[in-house]
Order: C-alpha cells, then sequence, then structure tokens
C-alpha cells in the first residue's frame, strides 16, 4: 500500500459510512490479517473500525448477535456460543490460526475476505445465520446462503460494511460437531465439515451440513440434508449421506490438497461428524 | 582424548549442567544482529525477481535515487567479483541475467526500511523472459539451456570438486569399490528403485541479518547473525580484495542456523550498501518472505538405488546414482554432495558398491547445508529400500539391517577400516527396537486399534553421519586467567542454539578441575578478538572445540605450574592442584593460590615473577585424506556417530491419515558431556525431521515460480504436532580422539526418521511412499495407485 496516505478512524457506524463513502481508494481496516498481505496501489486511506463499537458478542430475544469486530479469541471464549448449538462456533473458532492471530481475526474480516483460510463460512452456513451490511442507504440483511452463494465481494461494493451476525433462536440445542482436516496443527483447512443436528431418539429431525476450504465458495449438502430428513441416523445412512456430499460439492485443488482427496475427505468426515453430532 | 577416564573420576562432565546461557536468553537480555542500532544506520531493502530465468535487460533505479532519504541503490553492474567457499559461482546481485525466482537484482540503503521498501518498489527492470530449466533430470541432460554458461571460468577447490563445464554438472562425485556388476550377477535379487525429496527451507527463528559499516581507509566492520565468523571474513576479503586485518566481523547471539547461515549471505549487500552511503551502517534483514526464496534452501534430491541381495540376506552389490537438484548456485552443494556420496550406503556394509553423485544446476532457489548435510534426504531412500529389499527375501527388516550393519572389521564405502571405538550401529538399533516393543503389539495398543479403527505398525531405521569438512579443517581456544584465578575463554564456535558452549565450559572446568561457575566462555564471535575455527557446522564442534579446549587448559596449568614451582621451589612434577591453589604434594601446606599467580607473581619484597596466566590449545582434523576423484577411496571422516529411530505410528487406512505414537531414538554420542543438552538436541532434531517427513517442501508452477513462499502456505509443525512420546537413548562407545570420548550428535536426530516412518506406514496400510514428505494425501494416492489418476501438480515436489 505504498500509495496510503490517509488514515481515519471513526467513533460511530455513522462516521465509518460516511468516511469509508467520503472518496474512492477508501479501505475498511478491521483486524488488519487480510489487509497485512495486500499490495494494493489503489489504497490511499485506511477506515479503522476498532472504535465504532462493533465487538460485541450478544444475546438478543431474536438472536445472538456477533458484532463485526469481534475476534476469534472473543467468539472462542464466549459462553454464549459455547453453549449453542453443541458449541460449534466457539469450536471452530478455537482452531483457526494460532492465538496472536486469533486475537486479530476478526469475525467481520473472515467472512468477508473469504480465503481458502476463512473457517466461519461453512459452520455459518450449517447455522442459517444472517449477515447484516449496513451502507449509506441503510441496513440490509442477507441470508449466509446468499452471502457466501460466491465471493462476497461480487456482492458488497467498497462502500458496504459488515457490520454484524445473527444466529438464529430455535437451534440453540441442536447437537453439533466439526473437523477441520489440517496438515500441521496451525496450517488452514485441507477441507473442514460442520454437522448441527436434531434428532429425536434415532430419528434426524434437522440437520445442516457445511463443507469448508474444499471449494472456492463455501457449500451447503441439501440434497444431503434431504436425505436424512425424518430418517433413522445409523453408520450406513452416515456413509450413504457422505457419498451424496462427495458428489455435490465441486473440489479444486491447491497446495494443501487436490480436489480428489478433498472429495475423499468430504465423503469421510460427514459420516464422522454426522454420527459424532449424534452421540454428543 | 581422555576417553578411558571413569565416570566416577569426572566431577562436571557428564552432568545435565544448566545451559550458560539460560539467564541472558530467558530474560530478554541476550542481543541478537536484529537488536543492534547504531548511529546513522540505514536500512536496506533488495528487489527481487519475479522470474525463474530471464535476461537483464536494463535496470532504472532513477525514481529510487530521486527519493529523498535514499542514500545508496546498487545493482549488480558495479560487482565484477563472485563468491563461494567452495565454487566461486555467485554474484552479489543478478549481473545479466536472474537464475531463480526472488534473486536479488539490486538493493537500497534508505533512513527506514519503509522508504527503502518504498525505492525499492520503484526500481525498474526490463526483463527478457526465458523458459526455465526446474527439473534436474533434464537439466543433467540439457546442455542447451545452461544456467552458468561461463561455469569453466570459475575457481573452485580442485582436491574434493569436479564441475562439469559446457553442462549443468556444478560437480560429480565418485566412489568405487569392488565390482558392482559381479556383485549383481552373484546377486539372487536385484531391485531398483527412486525416491525424491523436494526442497526445504531452514526456518531459523532469526532471519538472516547483518549490519555492516565500510568506514575510512577500507575499514569493514561487520555484525551478523552467522555460524562460521572466519568463513565471512575471508570471503569478504577474498571479494573486496581487502587485507584480513581491515575485515572485522562480530557475532553476537544467533537465533538459530540449521546450516542456512553455514557460509556466507547478506554480508557482502551490506557491505557493498555501506560503502555506496559514504560508510554509514546499514542493515539488511530478511523478511521471513525472503528467507524462502532470496536465500538458500536445502537442495532436492532424486536418488536411485539398485540393489543386490542374496537369499542368505547378504547386500552384495549395490549401485547409488543421486541427482541434486542445487538450484540456481551450489557453492555449498558440492560440499553436500560429496559427503552424501561417501556416506550413501548408510551404516550398512557393502562389499561392491558404486555412486555417482552430481549437484545439478536448475533455475530454482539454490541449495546450501542444512543439519544433516544431504543425510535426510539420502536416508529417505535407502531406508525405504532396506525394507522392500527384505521383503523381497521375506526377512525381518532389522535382522536384515543387523546382518549388514558396519562393525569392527568392516570397510566402508571409501575404504576406511571401522575398528571397535568407530561406534555401535547394531546396539543402537536394539536398544531403539526395544524401548518400542519392536515385532509386536502391546495389549494397549491393540485397545487402541480397536477403538480408533486405525492401524498400527513399527519399523526400526539406522543411520551414520561424519563431519563434511576440510580434510585439514582446524580450530583454536584460548583461556586467560583473571585476577581472581576465574577463567575468560574464547573460541570462534559459533552458539546458535546447539549448547556445544555449555559442553565445552563443563571441558574446559573437568581439565582445570575448576567449578563451571568460574569459566566465562564469551558467547559473542569476534574475528579481531578471539583465535581461529573454520566453522560452526557438520556435528565437529564438540569434538573438535572439545579437544582444543581440553589442550588450552593443559597449556595453562603448565604455566601456573611453572610459575608455581618457582614460587615453591619445586619441581612442577611435586606439585598437584585444587580449586584455588597449587600446592606441593609431600607439603600440601605450602601453596600459592591462583588468584596470586593470575597476572604475575608479586613476592613480599615486591618483585614480580611470571605474567598473565594463558593457555592456548589447537586441534586439527585427525587422519583424513582428499578422496580419489576416480574411485572415491580415502579417509573422509573425522568421526562417525551411528544412530537408531524406532517408531510407532497409526494409520487410518480410509483418509491415509497417520498419528506418530512413538519415537524412541539412541545414538552412540561416544560419552554424553551433557546428557540433558543431548535430550534437547534430540527433540530438536526429531521435530524438525517430523517436518521433513510430514509437510515441508517447496512447490513451484511450471514457471518456476514459487507457489508456497511464505508461512502462509509453507508450515512446519509446532509443539502442537509432536509425537506423544520421544524418547533419547544414548549409547557410550568412546571415540579414541574425542573429548572425554564424545562425538557430535546435532544433526543426527533428524536423519532416517523419515525413512522409519515412511517404513511403518507401508506396514500398517500398505501404502507403498517413495517421495518425501508424506502428507496424508500422499498416504491416500499411495493406496490409490492402481486408479490410474494422474496427481495435480500442486503438489510438493
Amino acid at each position: 500500500m505504498q500509495n496510503l496516505k490517509e488514515f481515519e478512524r471513526p467513533q460511530s457506524l455513522d462516521e465509518a459510512v460516511e468516511k469509508i463513502s467520503a472518496k474512492p481508494g477508501r479501505r475498511l481496516l478491521a483486524g488488519g490479517t487480510g489487509l497485512s498481505i495486500t499490495d494494493s496501489k489503489t489504497t490511499i486511506g485506511l477506515v479503522d473500525l476498532k472504535s465504532v463499537g462493533l465487538d460485541y458478542i450478544e444475546d438478543d430475544s431474536d438472536a445472538i448477535k456477533i458484532g463485526a469486530t469481534a475476534v476469534m479469541r472473543a467468539l472462542e471464549e464466549s459462553s454464549l456460543l459455547q453453549n449453542y448449538a453443541g458449541g460449534l462456533l466457539a469450536d471452530v473458532a478455537a482452531e483457526v490460526g494460532t492465538t496472536p492471530l486469533r486475537n486479530m481475526i476478526t469475525a467481520g474480516g473472515n467472512i468477508t475476505q473469504l480465503r481458502v483460510w476463512s473457517d466461519l463460512p461453512a459452520p455459518l452456513l450449517a447455522l442459517d445465520a444472517e449477515i447484516l451490511v449496513t451502507d449509506q442507504e441503510g441496513e440490509t440483511t442477507y441470508p449466509a446462503q446468499k452471502f457466501f452463494h460466491r465471493h462476497p465481494s461480487q456482492l458488497l461494493d467498497d462502500t458496504d460494511i459488515v457490520t454484524e451476525i445473527q444466529l438464529p433462536r430455535g437451534i440453540e440445542n441442536y447437537s453439533s460437531s466439526y473437523t477441520k482436516f489440517v496438515a500441521v496443527d496451525d496450517s488452514y483447512a485441507v477441507t473442514s465439515v460442520s454437522v448441527v443436528l436434531d434428532m429425536e431418539g434415532d430419528t434426524v429431525k434437522d440437520v445442516r451440513i457445511g463443507v469448508g476450504s474444499a471449494s472456492p465458495s463455501p457449500a451447503r449438502c441439501p440434497e444431503a440434508e434431504e436425505e436424512l430428513v425424518d430418517a433413522e441416523l445409523n453408520e450406513s445412512l452416515a456413509e450413504k449421506v457422505g457419498e451424496i456430499c462427495r458428489a455435490n460439492v465441486n473440489t479444486t485443488d491447491n497446495v494443501w490438497g487436490s480436489g480428489d482427496y478433498k472429495s475423499k475427505l468430504i465423503e469421510k468426515l460427514v459420516k464422522k461428524n454426522l454420527l459424532q453430532a449424534k452421540t454428543s | 582424548m581422555r576417553e578411558d577416564t571413569p565416570q566416577e573420576e569426572l566431577n562436571y562432565v557428564g552432568k545435565g549442567t544448566e545451559r550458560v546461557d539460560t539467564t541472558e536468553k530467558l530474560t530478554g537480555k541476550a542481543k541478537y544482529t536484529g537488536d543492534l542500532r547504531m548511529p546513522g544506520m540505514l536500512h536496506a531493502a533488495v528487489k527481487r525477481s519475479p522470474h525463474a530465468r530471464a535476461k537483464i535487460n536494463n535496470i532504472d533505479t532513477s525514481d529510487a535515487e530521486a527519493i529523498p532519504g535514499v542514500h545508496a541503490v546498487v545493482t549488480g553492474k558495479e560487482f565484477d567479483y563472485k563468491l563461494g567457499l567452495y565454487l566461486v559461482d555467485k554474484d552479489v546481485l543478478a549481473r545479466e541475467r536472474v537464475r531463480h525466482h526472488g534473486e536479488a537484482v539490486a538493493a537500497v540503503a534508505a533512513e527506514s526500511p519503509g522508504l527503502a521498501e518504498q525505492a525499492v518498489k520503484k526500481i525498474d527492470v526490463d526483463y527478457e523472459v526465458e523458459e526455465p530449466v526446474l527439473d534436474a533430470l533434464e537439466a543433467i541432460e540439457d546442455d542447451d539451456k545452461l544456467v552458468h554458461p561461463e561455469l569453466d571460468d570459475y575457481d573452485y577447490f580442485e582436491p574434493a570438486f569436479s564441475p562439469q563445464p559446457g553442462t549443468n554438472v556444478a560437480n560429480h562425485t565418485k566412489i568405487r569399490k569392488g565390482d558392482v556388476e559381479q556383485g549383481f550377477e552373484e546377486a539372487d535379487h536385484v531391485i531398483e528403485r527412486e525416491y525424491t525429496n523436494p526442497n526445504v527451507q531452514h526456518v531459523p527463528m532469526e532471519t538472516h541479518v547483518a549490519v555492516a559499516s565500510w568506514k575510512e581507509q577500507d575499514e569493514l566492520d561487520v555484525h551478523t547473525s552467522c555460524q562460521s565468523p572466519f568463513t565471512v571474513r575471508n570471503l569478504l576479503c577474498v571479494a573486496f580484495d581487502l587485507p584480513h586485518t581491515n575485515v572485522h566481523v562480530e557475532v553476537p547471539y544467533v537465533g538459530g542456523g540449521f546450516g542456512g547461515k553455514a557460509g556466507i549471505g547478506v554480508e557482502p549487500l551490506a557491505a557493498c550498501l555501506s560503502k555506496k552511503a559514504n560508510g554509514r551502517p546499514v542493515k539488511l534483514e530478511a523478511s521471513r518472505e525472503e528467507e524462502f526464496s532470496l536465500l538458500p534452501c536445502r537442495s532436492g534430491l532424486t536418488y536411485r538405488i539398485k540393489s543386490g541381495v542374496t537369499e542368505d540376506g547378504d547386500l552384495v552389490a549395490q549401485k547409488m546414482t543421486m541427482f541434486w537438484d542445487s538450484g540456481a548456485y551450489a557453492d555449498y552443494a558440492v560440499n553436500v554432495t560429496r559427503a552424501s556420496a561417501y556416506s550413501a550406503s548408510g551404516p550398512y556394509e557393502i562389499p561392491n558398491a558404486h555412486v555417482d553423485a552430481y549437484t545439478i544446476y536448475t533455475n530454482k532457489p539454490y541449495g546450501t547445508a542444512y543439519r544433516g548435510f544431504g543425510h535426510v534426504e539420502f536416508s529417505w531412500g535407502l531406508e525405504r529400500h532396506m525394507d522392500l529389499l527384505a521383503e523381497t527375501i521375506d526377512m525381518d527388516p532389522l535382522e536384515f539391517r543387523k546382518q549388514n550393519a558396519l562393525k569392527p572389521g568392516s570397510i566402508t564405502i571409501t575404504g576406511e577400516k571401522i575398528v571397535e571405538n568407530t561406534g555401535n550401529v547394531t546396539k543402537c538399533m536394539e536398544v531403539a527396537a526395544e524401548a518400542i516393543n519392536y515385532g509386536e503389539l502391546t495389549p494397549e495398543e491393540k485397545k487402541r486399534q480397536e477403538e480408533t479403527g486405525m492401524k498400527i505398525a513399527k519399523s526400526v531405521s539406522a543411520l551414520h553421519k561424519a563431519p563434511a569438512m576440510p580434510s585439514f579443517t582446524a580450530t583454536a581456544a584460548e583461556l586467560r586467567m583473571n585476577e581472581d584465578g576465574s577463567i575468560n575463554a574464547d573460541l570462534s564456535l559459533t552458539e546458535y542454539g546447539q549448547g556445544t558452549y555449555t559442553a565445552l565450559t563443563q571441558i574446559i572446568a573437568e581439565e582445570l578441575g575448576f567449578p563451571p561457575e568460574r569459566i566465562n566462555l564469551s558467547i559473542k564471535g569476534d574475528t579481531d578478538k578471539a583465535p581461529y575455527d573454520w566453522q560452526t557446522v557438520a556435528s565437529k564442534g564438540l569434538l573438535m572445540s572439545g579437544n582444543a579446549c581440553i589442550k588450552a587448559a593443559r597449556d595453562l596449568l603448565e604455566k601456573a605450574y611453572q610459575d608455581a614451582s618457582e614460587v615453591l621451589r619445586a619441581d612442577p612434577c611435586d606439585l598437584d592442584h585444587n580449586e584455588n591453589e597449587i600446592y606441593i604434594k609431600h607439603h600440601p601446606e605450602e601453596s600459592v593460590t591462583f588468584s596470586e599467580l593470575a597476572v604475575g607473581y608479586a613476592y613480599p619484597t615486591g618483585e614480580g615473577i611470571g605474567g598473565p596466566i594463558i593457555g592456548v590449545g589447537r586441534y586439527m582434523a585427525q587422519g583424513l585424506t582428499n578422496l580419489d576423484k576416480e574411485t572415491g577411496q580415502g579417509e573422509p571422516a573425522l568421526d562417525w556417530t551411528y544412530g537408531s529411530h524406532g517408531v510407532v505410528v497409526e494409520v487410518n487406512e480410509i483418509t491415509g491419515e497417520f498419528n506418530i505414537l512413538k519415537v524412541a531414538s539412541a545414538f552412540d554420542v561416544g560419552k554424553a558431556i551433557n546428557p540433558a543438552n543431548i535430550r534437547g538436541q534430540v527433540i530438536g532434531g526429531l521435530i524438525q525431521g517430523l517436518g521433513t517427513t510430514i509437510c515441508e517442501g517447496y512447490a513451484y508452477d511450471d514457471e518456476g515460480h514459487l507457489l508456497n513462499p511464505s508461512f502462509t502456505d509453507n508450515k512446519i509443525p509446532t509443539s502442537m504436532d509432536v509425537p506423544e512420546e520421544i524418547e533419547g537413548i544414548v549409547i557410550e562407545t568412546p571415540q579414541i580422539d574425542g573429548p572425554y570420548g564424545a562425538r557430535g550428535v546435532g544433526e543426527h536426530p533428524m536423519i532416517a526418521l523419515c525413512g522409519a516412518i515412511g517404513n511403518a506406514i507401508y506396514y500398517a496400510a500398505g501404502a507403498d511412499l517413495t517421495h518425501m514428505p508424506i502428507r496424508s494425501e500422499d498416504v491416500w494416492w499411495a493406496l490409490h495407485k492402481d486408479e490410474d489418476r494422474d496427481r495435480p501438480r500442486y503438489s510438493i515436489c
């Protein structure tokens, strides 16, 4: 960012909206981990979101609300999240990078940048979360499925500010299971699978499966979920569902794994996490 | 030296004395080169090539020079000399051509790091991009696409190396023993296979950094994070044509080297920038990304092994061909090639052996020394191969190894005779095997298999390594007694984490009979003040500097005894000493204290005798010779340290995931001078070996761009990845010419670990692996080889 000349630290969301819209060439600064590996010649100003008051995680009657600048460490340590849907989001946050990174990486940055190491999108899909975005016109709410349908940069303008993630009420007592498949502990995922499950006896009442890092955008597996609902979850069904997920997620190659291997992992991790969620 | 001293007679040697640098390092008091701030100091930044191979048509530095606060901009045109220790092939900055992605083409010194970075971005380089040669096996055949067309003009160390001008071969080392073709005829089975290893980065915690000040009258001061201050000084003097009295190299604390700082690195460029900036000090500190591609890495290796074995389990012939991919420069890599050639058979006796080892230039980041010096890489293939041979004749692989192991009376492939005191590799294997309950699963392991669904298997590998260094490698130590009878000691071995300074302090203390607290071995290296050492590499420091310290201590005591004999009017042979005084054996009450003698003794009348008590010890590597260039016969090894790893691994047959449950490693260290330090070296080496095994390696695209140029994609293991159990075991077969019988063990813990793990994975799941590293996916692909699919090109290669 050799042409960077301005640094703004607005004290409210309104001021942030005003600052980011004031001039072209301004970018938002949240945790800074994404910006640190960006070398943009066109960025002339940064608008720091640190002081606009978006670092909350709070219980609200309609939803659990996670402010966009809440860091991974806060998610990891939040008792609210630890007790929501089997603690899925707290578990996911706990495995992001290393502790120093978790003290920097923000929830909003993680989902907006959507890089291969973004771990939140897949579980947010599985939780049917909603993402709030503010610009000069006002606030827009996107379901996670829409937000992550393509890369968020294609959905959002440069002046849009992701402000909040909302986790829906009604699934607090669902169980969940998560696997981040890595080569070494602090590496990013070759593939990750999140399962959120509601059972009545051995029968599945509701289920959501999110797959991360295997493809450019995180994926839900509706075909697999349909197969499960109202069925008896046992090993053979879990295996079959794994195969369905494998067939329905288009995987891609990167340095940490081939698409073929990621497909195999999806199959096995979906099975494993379904069975784990069932017993947890 | 003193190898027969029983432990009960030793006071300090053999004890787990606390490291001498503990407090400085734990409190942050220890200063590293990066901590240095000098008046007027400038900061350097480097312009690096985005291409693997290109002609440089023009470099426009005018915009960079125009920036206020920029004091020097240099390009390769300004330097008409090359640098090198064994093969003088490297420019300070690329001149007419760039030879690898990330190579330095220009550099800037400015008043802040940010300003220097900004100026570098304003440098405009006009490249004519060419197709790179990336595959060593293609490069050795391709005489049209030479990486160094001028190879014929380069200086090199003629007794040891054989460059092949007109080709991409920077060195060819040959070893010939017996008649390999005849041996194959005698064999019942002949098996040939190829094993591969990628480039790997050293990843010291402290990156390469130097601060250079080119002062008036061509006095050059360099502070640097390096392993070998005298090599840096010598190469700077040769390159800049300066007298050795003009160049002063200081080495503060060093945060790791692992071979990457063995030779010369960022020092020459920092010096040139300082000269151009009218002598202002210039700090050049590599970023982590620069460590991966501006600075050297470990060479890649393709190792082809053809072995002849009898039904009875005798290895009768082995043909070994090593294709070392040294990347764009081969200065240090030629010696890796040479060392791996004379060790190529591992710790096994081969009656008919034939080795061809080639150092091959390609357009990749260049290779240098790396902990293990080639042995980690070739032992991967060799140890897999040993199991393949054992399987072919249906023999237990451990028994097969033991049957063929080097033992007293064996002749190595260079014709060296192994004797009792060389060490005992068979014993290493036996204790490592015992420590993992080799050959069976314990009830707990069986239970674990049932619970996890993963398969558990075990294997044992063996290793050897000798220091790789010139036959006439030498060192020295100097001990000076202070007024209170304490000792200040100097030598030029660099302490960059190994713990050698603690062991040397124990040796000096033992030899003098003084407590270690009274010995101050200066950690800071200083070529103006401390005596010469060749380099801090090769696991030779403890043996060679240890012997120099023993000799220096004896010299110091001799001087003290001489002066005491005058004071006490007794022959030195009638004197003895304790911690504080020298006394007459028959009349112990007649004595003189070390404190009284330390800087010259004064009689009550005021007359003085003697003078400051100083001891000097020199040590020259004993009995080494050049190797015959056609046959490789000769004496290359100062000492051989043998070792063995026993590993327990569990594998998921479906996903290829595996966990290393236990590593038990045994090393014949001759004598454990400091068992706690050995444990540190063993654990550190094993984890580094684990990184090599499970995840590390460079990946390139077809144009030679590094696809994983930083920690983002190029990972090393952390404490979260270590095996559940690590056991380090010491065997002590004394080395006759080692200090108290000791040998080095700095590199050995990471050698042959990968082979042991690869073999255990094979036994657990049937995955037949020939490429390192082994990631879960590699196991998976190996299990699906029959499915006739091509592996995508992104894999580490």
